[in-house]
């Protein structure tokens, strides 16, 4: 599998920074490299990640490590001062006071204060986050232990019929993660020389770049959690309910992720690979599907054990 | 009965049995059931500790070496049960055995007898809990939180819900023991806002753990009842619903997590004072703190669930509900900080351990404001962020203010000084080690590396070996704790005087080093200037 | 035989003995309540339908 845009020269998406606490960022985008690449050895710092909505939780990480960085420093400088001036070796005395009305009202209300402006922030991410209304396409994600299954249910409005896949994790991976394997992660590498040990599928799940993307997600099994860091956010697929969440990826390339919710003892091996191609390479690529689905022949033995229909299952929705 | 009663009376002044069993399985004494539960959880510690290794060990380098991971789910599983509940809990219900009467001039428990039952069930308990590891079908590997359906595929559903009813009834049980002994066993002019404040936190621990341990029974007997009853609670194909045992497990886990931060906070308001050698700043501020802490432990426990697809409402809630933790804790924080400007400070380990304790906590609640905030959260929650945060506010923080409390109380328990140059090698040791095991995961979980797995993408591989080291060197400095304890209670030469500490007040140190089996027959003469907090017109 | 717990021998202590018995009845009932409830309530969202 090859990894396209994946690692783009950091600084080119560093550029466009819209909010107010460029400096923070800066300071935390050169600290940590490649920040807004899938998992690089070294990486200090949250993604970016690639689409519309992603930098909202990265901003929001940012300022608010930046605050509680701020309060560290002051509130542990005051203690280490306190620790060197107030020592017994010294002289120091002890005095009697234990109390100063003024600066408990002070150390009451300024946290008061930054709470609301973090609380502000957070709220505005969310509301955008929970709007999936004007989605031009629909994704199910089904997750099994220890698999996932795509079926794509419409794109531009129009319905799409039997494309859909199991995707699990590569078969090199998969060899070499055997306990005592003998084989060397380090050689599990994409064409690129990146390596994609425990985070590269046989079959990827293919979108399109600049189209808001829904995905409902749900779950055969156990709850399992579908997570791919350059999107943003985790979404619980919970067996019986169907979650909703969106997507709308500004740049194409391949974008990996794994479970995040423990779901028995191959948790750790059921990757996600998200391929985004641009818009024309992506309808060439579902027609094609389409073409192979459209003989009436038995459907392709990958999607042997899930249900051949893209419905949705009539479950009660999760999410209002 | 009655005439083993006469015949006792007469054994009081004699003090401890001499029958080895009779002393310690029967025994009805605070000071020998505080011991006991020190005794039990230091052992837990170190069991659990041995599975923390395991996976360590195994997350030492990418790919798999050690174990299967069906194994390794055991393993974090387990680790986290016998922490939990086996070494931070009783640890804490052992300190406030020993420790509350004695602040308060009690000559015991409310409920000496039920004392005895409390401390006995737990062995029991996490003899059951452990022997799944020795059972066909293995031990629990579904998490600590036993998130259904995924719990119920397991084959120790039944030893697991009932070792965790064993320990839900003997924390009750304990937690009944400390109302009642606080409420009404303080000795004449011991007012409620003169107690001490590790003694205000237990009581409202004790409140926590009455209101939110039967519901966690709840739950598990629910989970019991699913697997082998066929009631459809959990079970989505039944009409019931997973996402129930969420909000019902977390609302008892998110009070769970205050249990065991609130009698550390305690403990650290006690020993800033003493070796600043000034009185605690803020002591209403403290107490007030504790209890706001606490009340908003009922109304957060969704923040545990933000990925699980809650309505945009309740995430706005919970956010901002779990937000306004950072206001009560932040005054703590300042108030310590507070105690210590202006104090004659000293070193000894107790005080090492304990401002290691406030600014390493501090971090932890750092980065749990962090996690309070929704959109981050979506990136953070289930990664090694969580990881790193929990550890910091569990082993920094509630380890750390027990081992603090222990160096503290250890002089008054045994009558004999612990060796201070091994406490501070200890320290030194515990504080760098903890560090380099814990730190790098923030940076993993940011890099985007989830929890609970058994091996990794090499992008990870760098910090998970230094987590590792230092992992592994954290777990030999705990040896170290040993050595010093074993020093202090058969070996050490060097006798402890009453109060020990120069600047310790409060009624445990007006009486003798090692405190007498017996203690307060008679209510004590309190005089306001021997306490903590005597003069509170704050 | 377990070892009988310490005699009180203050007036005022033995009173307040017989206080906490009573005040830990009352904690312990509400610990029952609480058990009780956590499963009724589930049974009750069973019956009424899912709490979303």
């Amino acid at each position: 599998m090859t990894c396209g845009g994946i690692r783009p020269d950091g600084f080119k998406r560093a550029v466009p920074l819209k909010r107010a606490v460029a400096w923070t960022t800066a300071i935390l985008a050169s600290a940590s490299g490649a920040a807004w690449a899938n998992p690089e050895p070294g990486q200090l710092n949250m993604t970016r990640g690639v689409t519309e909505w992603s930098p909202t939780p990265y901003m929001l990480n940012n300022v608010v490590l930046g605050v509680c960085t701020v309060i560290g420093i002051l509130v542990f400088g005051a203690m280490f001062i306190a620790m060197f001036r107030f020592r017994k070796s010294r002289g120091a005395v002890a005095e009697k006071w234990a109390h100063n009305t003024k600066v408990e009202i002070v150390w009451t209300t300024v946290p008061v204060l930054i709470l609301i402006v973090l609380a502000y922030m957070g709220t505005g991410g969310l509301r955008s986050f929970a709007d999936t209304t004007g989605s031009q396409m629909t994704v199910k994600v089904t997750g099994y232990q220890w698999k996932w299954r795509y079926d794509y249910v419409d794109y531009k409005g129009k319905a799409i019929d039997k494309v859909g896949f199991m995707s699990k994790l590569d078969s090199r991976s998969d060899e070499t993660r055997q306990l005592n394997s003998g084989l060397d992660p380090n050689a599990v590498k994409a064409s690129d020389g990146y390596n994609t040990y425990l985070i590269d599928v046989d079959h990827p799940l293919v979108v399109p770049v600049d189209t808001k993307i829904r995905f409902v997600i749900t779950a055969g099994d156990v709850i399992h959690s579908w997570w791919v860091p350059q999107l943003g956010w985790k979404m619980d697929a919970i067996p019986g309910i169907v979650n909703s969440a969106w997507t709308n990826i500004r740049e194409p390339g391949t974008y990996r992720g794994q479970c995040a919710e423990l779901c028995g003892q191959d948790h750790g091996f059921m990757p996600i690979v998200v391929k985004a191609l641009p818009k024309a390479e992506f309808e060439k690529w579902l027609a094609d599907q389409q073409a192979k689905a459209a003989p009436p022949a038995p459907a392709a033995a990958s999607t042997a054990q899930a249900p051949k229909t893209a419905q949705i299952a009539p479950a009660p929705s999760h999410q209002g | 009965m009655a005439h083993a009663a006469t015949h006792d009376h007469h054994d009081d002044h004699h003090g401890a049995p001499k029958n080895f069993f009779t002393r310690w399985c029967m025994s009805t004494n605070h000071k020998d059931i505080g011991t006991l539960y020190l005794v039990f959880s230091l052992t837990m510690l170190f069991i659990g500790g041995s599975f923390a290794m395991v996976i360590r060990a195994e997350l030492f380098k990418p790919g798999m070496q050690l174990v299967q991971p069906y194994f390794f789910n055991e393993m974090t599983t387990m680790h986290a049960l016998v922490m939990i509940f086996g070494a931070i809990m009783p640890a804490f219900v052992g300190l406030g055995n020993w420790m509350i009467p004695l602040m308060i001039g009690a000559p015991d428990m409310a409920l000496p007898r039920m004392n005895n039952l409390s401390f006995w069930i737990l062995p029991f308990a996490f003899t059951l809990l452990l022997s799944t590891l020795f059972l066909p079908g293995g031990g629990p590997a579904g998490g600590w939180t036993m998130y259904p359906p995924l719990s119920l595929q397991g084959d120790s559903v039944a030893y697991v819900v009932f070792a965790v009813h064993l320990m839900g009834i003997s924390s009750i049980m304990g937690a009944i023991n400390i109302i009642a002994t606080i409420l009404n066993m303080r000795a004449p002019g011991m007012d409620l806002l003169k107690m001490p404040v590790f003694v205000w936190s237990w009581l409202i621990t004790a409140f926590l753990l009455i209101a939110v341990m039967p519901v966690l029974a709840g739950a598990v007997t629910m989970l019991l009842t699913d697997k082998y009853f066929g009631t459809s609670f959990f079970n989505a194909a039944g009409g019931g619903d997973p996402v129930l045992f969420q909000h019902i497990f977390w609302f008892f886990g998110h009070p769970e997590v205050y249990i065991m931060i609130l009698p550390a906070f305690g403990i650290i308001s006690e020993i800033i004072p003493t070796f600043a050698r000034k009185p605690i700043f803020g002591y209403k501020a403290m107490v007030f703190a504790i209890a706001s802490i606490a009340f908003l432990s009922f109304i957060v426990w969704a923040h545990h669930m933000f990925a699980v697809g809650l309505p945009l409402g309740a995430e706005i809630f919970f956010m901002y509900a779990t937000m306004l933790i950072a206001v009560p804790t932040g005054i703590k924080v300042f108030n310590w900080v507070s105690t210590m400007w202006g104090g004659s400070m000293t070193f000894e380990t107790p005080m090492l351990f304990a401002i290691a304790f406030v600014i390493l906590f501090t971090i932890g609640g750092f980065s749990g404001l962090m996690l309070a905030l929704v959109p981050a959260d979506f990136q953070y929650h289930d990664t090694y962020f969580v990881v790193a945060h929990f550890h910091y506010v569990l082993v920094t923080g509630a380890l750390f203010a027990i081992i603090a409390a222990s160096y503290y109380w250890l002089p008054k328990w045994t009558g004999r000084m612990y060796s201070e140059t091994w406490g501070k090698i200890h320290f030194w040791n515990s504080v760098i080690w903890v560090n380099v095991l814990f730190f790098p995961q923030h940076f993993l979980g940011l890099a985007g590396m989830p929890r609970r797995i058994p091996d990794y993408n090499v992008a990870f591989a760098n910090f998970n070996m230094i987590s590792s080291i230092g992992g592994f060197l954290f777990g030999a400095s705990q040896l170290i704790f040993l050595g010093v304890i074993v020093h202090a209670v058969w070996f050490s030469k060097k006798k402890a005087t009453d109060r020990v500490w120069e600047g310790a007040k409060g009624l445990e140190w007006t009486v003798p080093s090692p405190a007498p089996f017996h203690t307060f027959d008679v209510p004590p003469v309190i005089h306001d200037e021997d306490l903590a907090h005597g003069h509170v017109d704050h | 035989m377990m070892s009988q717990p310490q005699v009180m021998k203050d007036p005022g202590q033995a009173q307040r003995l017989r206080k906490a018995r009573r005040t830990a009845l009352i904690v312990a009932a509400f610990a029952v309540a609480f058990f009780l409830f956590s499963i009724l309530q589930m049974v009750w969202l069973q019956h009424a339908g899912p709490a979303h």
